[in-house]
């Protein structure tokens, strides 16, 4: 099993609430998969929903190794998840962060060393490392959030806009660094709006061809 | 065990930073636990003393001794039937008993002011015989004059030739002044006046104690005599009262107090959680257990209780040393902590109940899924 798939999902924020998804299948294979549609379709929930952090109401999520997208040992080590606000401990320095998520997946210290040196480097935050998250800009804090996520070898990479609002050289770097990533055999999903991560996909899945845009929406435009 | 310390390190770190930002809510906490355990401790403390002074007493007292005072009038038929060692015979077989007349006069030294004259029967020799000799029969009771120092005293127009004692046992705690104790029948006028007989019974148990001062109650009733009668009975029965009080005091203190710091904890633990769901959310997004995030929680609540606890407890033995100090009395014991450590872990127990019940509301909101607090 080397795909990461739902089957028959169905999910709500609420009991009240009207369903975003109702008894819908995907199925993801290994490489980039560009998850694009319009805002409130349901993108960011089916992504929160492969990694444990929404619990659909029916249906199941099967992951590539087999694991319960609830359980611990799948968020500690074989997925990494990009929110779309970042979400760095603020209290932490960047390196602290990277630590942190490298130390929950279990990677030894020296191989954890190696790689933030890596990442930093990689993405140009060499010069804030050692400053607390709350302290950085919008962007500093982008690409902290993307170097977290790409610090352990997860098998899923779940990546919510990651390129949203920012410039096209720090849009670049972002893409070199998903590029070099899924070299190795991952299952890669990315929601997002930007047109400069279009040639980067090996999938795109266009989310209107299975929800209805909202009807409101329409009419505005 | 590295996860431990890391995961336990960011979450130090975390409250360390609450802490300081927030000051009011760690003091909040610390103040309620204060309030309720400072009274708390007082309240058992003061039980704890006075427990601890009656037992005093009984110790001092002798817990097995009934002491009998009553008047003998001068013409009562007691004085013509000298009939006053078989008034308690039927006893004797419950303990032991010897008695004493403390006459109606003085006796006058040229060292000292006045002293009482007290007469003991044959019978009483015997448990006199630290004190008397047969050498000496007259002797001076003083705490203050050397031992054995001969005396001349003036009694009722007579002179009497005396030795110096120091009182011990019984007659220490029967006489705090000075008495020339002398054989009955040595001044019979003063003896024909009148006086006060003291008998003093000895229970073998505390048990028989308690009989014995009802069948002298009973005795004197039947009589139609009064006696007045001072046994360690009464303080055991107050003392037995006390305890019970202070059983029921601890027990009640220990859940109000617990109660109370429950609820008040428990509305923080929900506001505060609600300012740290972000955090928790993004420590359990990346893994972290929830038993972790709320131990955490509740190591923090503990610490910040059980440190109010043990303040209030220094606030409360400062103060009463200073009291005691104030008033004389540095070198009573106090609210020491082996005293007070029975009333402080039942306070602390209850109050650390209460912590956990508090963090019960947090577990609910512990239970929310992550992706609907973090975007």
């Amino acid at each position: 099993m080397n795909s990461l798939s739902c089957d028959g999902v169905t999910f709500a924020y609420s009991k009240e609430a009207t369903p975003v998804f109702e008894n819908h299948s995907f199925r993801f294979g290994k490489g980039i998969n560009l998850l694009k549609g319009y805002s409130g379709c349901g993108k960011t929930t089916l992504l929160k929903i492969f990694a444990g952090y929404l619990r659909p109401l029916s249906g199941t999520v099967s992951t590539p190794s087999g694991l319960r997208p609830g359980s611990c040992d799948y968020q500690r080590r074989e997925m990494s998840f990009l929110f779309q606000r970042f979400n760095l401990l603020p209290l932490a320095t960047v390196r602290r962060n990277l630590e942190l998520a490298g130390e929950l997946a279990g990677m030894g210290r020296r191989d954890l060393g190696d790689r933030i040196g890596y990442w930093v480097d990689k993405l140009g935050l060499a010069p804030v490392a050692d400053r607390k998250a709350a302290s950085l800009s919008g962007g500093q804090q982008q690409r902290a959030a993307i170097a977290r996520a790409l610090i352990k070898d997860a098998q899923v990479l779940l990546l919510d806009e990651p390129t949203s609002g920012l410039d096209d050289l720090n849009t670049r770097l972002i893409i070199q660094a998903l590029k070099e990533t899924v070299r190795r055999e991952c299952v890669c999903l990315i929601c997002t709006h930007d047109h400069r991560l279009e040639n980067l996909s090996h999938e795109v899945v266009d989310f209107n061809r299975f929800l209805p845009v909202e009807r409101h929406l329409l009419a505005l435009a | 065990m590295k996860l431990l310390i890391s995961i336990g390190s960011y979450l130090l770190k975390d409250t360390c930073w609450r802490w300081r930002e927030q000051p009011g809510s760690v003091l909040t906490r610390f103040v309620v636990a204060y309030a309720l355990v400072l009274p708390s401790l007082g309240l058992l403390g003061a039980f704890a003393l006075m427990a601890d002074h009656l037992e005093a007493r009984l110790k001092r007292d002798g817990i097995d001794m009934l002491y009998v005072t009553e008047q003998v009038f001068p013409r009562s038929d007691d004085i013509a039937a000298r009939q006053r060692h078989a008034l308690y015979a039927q006893l004797a077989e419950h303990g032991t008993m010897f008695q004493l007349l403390q006459l109606f006069g003085a006796a006058k030294t040229p060292e000292s002011s006045a002293a009482r004259v007290v007469a003991y029967p044959d019978a009483s020799i015997r448990h006199l015989s630290g004190v008397i000799a047969p050498e000496s029969p007259v002797v001076f009771l003083s705490d203050a004059l050397p031992a054995g120092m001969p005396i001349r005293a003036e009694v009722d127009k007579h002179h009497v030739e005396a030795r110096a004692r120091r009182p011990t046992g019984t007659l220490a705690k029967l006489f705090q002044e000075n008495v020339l104790l002398v054989p009955e029948g040595m001044l019979p006028r003063l003896e024909l006046n009148g006086h006060l007989r003291v008998s003093l019974l000895k229970a073998d148990d505390v048990a028989a104690l308690r009989g014995l001062e009802r069948a002298v109650r009973l005795t004197a009733k039947l009589d139609e005599r009064s006696v007045f009668t001072r046994g360690s009975t009464k303080l055991l029965d107050d003392l037995e009262r006390l305890k019970s009080k202070q059983a029921r005091w601890r027990f009640g203190l220990a859940v109000a107090g617990g109660g109370v710091l429950a609820l008040v904890l428990g509305t923080l633990a929900v506001l505060e959680y609600q300012q740290r769901a972000y955090v928790i959310a993004l420590l359990r997004g990346f893994g972290v257990r929830r038993w972790m995030v709320y131990v955490a929680q509740l190591l923090e609540n503990a610490v910040v209780v059980n440190l109010a606890g043990v303040a209030a407890y220094f606030t409360l033995a400062c103060g009463q040393r200073a009291l005691y100090r104030a008033f004389g009395a540095g070198a009573m014991a106090g609210f020491s902590f082996e005293r007070m450590l029975a009333e402080v872990v039942v306070i602390l127990a209850c109050v650390n109940v209460g912590v956990l019940i508090s963090t019960l509301p947090a577990l609910r909101a512990l239970r929310k899924e992550v992706g609907t607090i973090l975007s």
